[in-house]
């Protein structure tokens, strides 16, 4: 590490010679004048203390030049020297020389993949607010255990309206649309979200607006929001495609209404749309309230997000009621 | 005052930083001077050698170096050894210990037989 240091001093020596070499005149001036000094207080006559001490200083050329050759790296040729020499020792032993490389490439690769591996899929947080406290709910179901996917909107409004410990509750699920591009239709992946989903991730949009409750209605106004990457490569980063509409098979055309940040699709990262969760009336009968089907397809997985307030007691309880 | 001998290089490096050790800081010429009377007048310092000793100690950032006034009025650039420097002098003065040590087994050989 000194090494290093002392080379990238003596690489910055090369653009700064004009000022060192002042700095080395005048240290190499003062010292000669010391030693004068030394040599008048030892007796001498003046004459002869300069005479003295210019004769002891007399290799001063040669000093600078030394020390010119260690302020800076005097020419490339050493350099190129150098690196020349290396190459035909490595060259003279190519089993050798094989043999570490293959080593270290192993060894470098084997450690870089593994602990991005381990990185990506648990030392990595969220990039959200206080990612340590953002959750994911499950649903048990009997003999199979926790199951992210079925949540009715009847549940998520129970959750969301009764159980006070969370700062918040949001949902997601995917979807498909087939966007009419005039000439094709093209069927097309993203996921629908609550409203307040954005909202509980901490996220602003990229620029125009995220989703309003009354959307997450039936019969509302259709809009949607692209992801950054999308917006990026299909609409050119253009500000301007807030409010252009884009046309889809068998419904009325979606509103472009915002751009979402790139971290939200973590979640999703195949998604090319975010659209609102539209609730449909037989969805919020709450006689349906457990009975997954004919709420939501078997297509449609259901995965709240929620954030509990207090848990240090180390366990959630939920206020909804479960009796029903 | 008998015949000087001149300082070998790797030597050099050891005394300017035992000497910045005891003294604190010095200029180079002072340096000089005080190697040459720790050794009895016995060494000469080459101040070819000194002074690209002492920007090599400076790029390694064993010592600094900063412009002062001397004892007689006069500017000079004045060398003090940094943390990693002093931590240096320990580490210098243990090896050549150990080397003349070693050295000086070999110098007895035959001696004690």
């Amino acid at each position: 590490v000194r090494g290093l240091r002392a080379f990238l001093l003596r690489l910055a020596g090369l653009f700064r010679r004009e000022s060192w070499e002042a700095d080395l005149d005048a240290e190499l001036h003062s010292n000669l004048e010391l030693h004068v000094d030394d040599n008048i207080r030892a007796g001498m006559s003046p004459g002869e203390a300069r005479r003295a001490a210019l004769l002891r200083f007399g290799r001063l050329t040669a000093a600078k030049d030394r020390y010119r050759d260690r302020k800076i790296i005097s020419s490339f040729g050493d350099l190129f020297r150098d690196l020349r020499y290396s190459a035909r020792l490595l060259w003279k032993d190519r089993l050798y020389s094989t043999t570490i490389v293959v080593t270290l490439t192993l060894c470098i690769g084997g450690a870089v993949t593994s602990f991005s591996a381990l990185y990506g899929l648990v030392l990595k947080p969220l990039p959200f607010e206080h990612p340590e406290r953002l959750v994911e709910v499950t649903t048990p179901i009997r003999g199979r255990g926790p199951q992210t996917s079925y949540w009715s909107w009847t549940q998520y409004r129970d959750y969301q309206q009764h159980a006070n410990l969370f700062d918040g509750f949001a949902g997601m699920s995917p979807s498909t649309l087939v966007f009419d591009r005039g000439s094709e239709a093209t069927r097309v992946d993203g996921q629908l979200v609550t409203a307040d989903f954005f909202d509980l991730m901490g996220v602003q949009p990229l620029i125009g607006r995220f989703f309003a409750e009354e959307e997450n209605v039936e019969g509302a106004h259709r809009v949607i929001v692209l992801p950054e990457s999308v917006w990026r490569t299909d609409y050119l980063s253009d500000p301007g495609v807030i409010g252009q509409s884009i046309r889809v098979v068998g419904e009325p055309d979606y509103t472009i209404v915002g751009v979402a940040p790139r971290r939200l699709q973590v979640f999703d990262p195949a998604a090319k749309f975010l659209a609102p969760f539209r609730v449909q009336s037989r969805d919020a009968d709450p006689q349906l309230r457990y009975s997954r089907s004919g709420q939501f397809s078997a297509s449609t997985r259901w995965s709240p997000f929620e954030r509990p307030e207090a848990n240090e007691a180390g366990e959630i309880v939920d206020g909804t009621d479960r009796s029903g | 005052m008998g015949k000087q001998t001149d300082v070998w290089q790797g030597t050099l490096v050891m005394m300017v930083l035992k000497t910045l050790d005891v003294m604190g800081a010095m200029h180079g010429y002072g340096i000089a001077r005080r190697i040459e009377q720790t050794s009895g007048d016995r060494l000469e310092v080459n101040y070819g050698t000194l002074y690209p000793a002492l920007l090599k100690l400076e790029q390694e950032g064993y010592v600094r170096s900063k412009w002062g006034v001397s004892a007689n009025n006069r500017r000079a650039k004045f060398y003090e050894l940094t943390r990693a420097g002093r931590k240096q002098v320990e580490r210098q003065a243990r090896e050549w210990e150990l080397t003349a040590d070693i050295v000086a087994s070999f110098l007895r050989l035959g001696e004690e037989q």
